[in-house]
């Protein structure tokens, strides 16, 4: 959910943005909207609605996964002639590429699950899909670019528990600049867009 | 009658750039939501 205070950050930014420069904030229309929804649909049947989450199994929802991260790459792609997507679509990219080299769910550490919920008993298995989440527990020796996978953690002093990865990073940024560079002044706005 | 239709111009020109903007920001929540593959029963992932 990390993701999701992007738009936040990026909101108040850009709308700070444009107040100080006594702009209006103005969106444009994205290519290919369609594409998110259809890449949202099979990720809430697999993570979020109770009803269909636990009737569909791993290897399919793993497939469905993988499906729904191409769309989004396409629709990142669709966009990639704003630079705000030039970061959006390269952690797409890492993100898809860790995934599929360990079969299709995004490997995270024990260490890493035991410092998320250190009141936990250790029960999952290495190699266990955790929960109806979209990681995979993999030991960092036997995970392909490891450096890749959910390693990272907010600092303590946000107390706010969650991992992430470095493609999870690069969207984060691509996002709030996404949004900041819409309160810009006019100029800004043209050098933004300028490929279109 | 000018008026009232100027009015009607304006208000929609208004009404359709506020749809912009909920359109656009829902578009990017759902974007956001699925890049980040969530977790339901913790906080794993982005």
């Amino acid at each position: 959910m990390v993701l999701v205070t992007a738009v936040l950050i990026g909101l108040i930014l850009g709308l700070g943005r444009a107040w100080i420069n006594k702009q209006n904030y103005r969106v444009y229309d994205l290519r290919a909207p369609g594409l998110v929804l259809l890449a949202f649909i099979p990720q809430f049947l697999i993570f979020f609605l109770p009803a269909t989450r636990s009737r569909i199994p791993d290897r399919t929802a793993s497939i469905l996964f993988i499906s729904s991260l191409i769309i989004l790459i396409a629709f990142s792609i669709f966009n990639i002639r704003k630079t705000s997507f030039w970061p959006v679509t390269a952690g797409f990219l890492l993100n898809a590429g860790v995934i599929l080299l360990n079969g299709g769910w995004m490997p995270i550490s024990a260490a890493m699950v035991q410092k998320l919920f250190p009141a936990a008993e250790p029960s999952w298995k290495v190699g266990e899909r955790l929960g109806f989440s979209k990681d995979i527990l993999l030991n960092p020796e036997m995970t392909r670019l490891w450096f890749l996978s959910d390693r990272f953690t907010l600092p303590d002093w946000i107390h706010y528990r969650v991992a992430f990865s470095a493609g999870d990073l690069l969207i984060f940024i691509g996002i709030v600049w996404l949004l900041w560079s819409l309160g810009g002044k006019a100029k800004d706005k043209i050098k933004e867009n300028n490929n279109e | 009658m000018k008026t009232l239709s100027r009015n009607v111009v304006l208000f929609s020109g208004k009404m359709s750039s506020k749809v912009r903007l909920f359109v656009f920001i829902f578009t990017l929540v759902l974007f956001v939501l699925a890049a980040g593959a969530p977790m339901c029963t913790g906080s794993v992932g982005g």
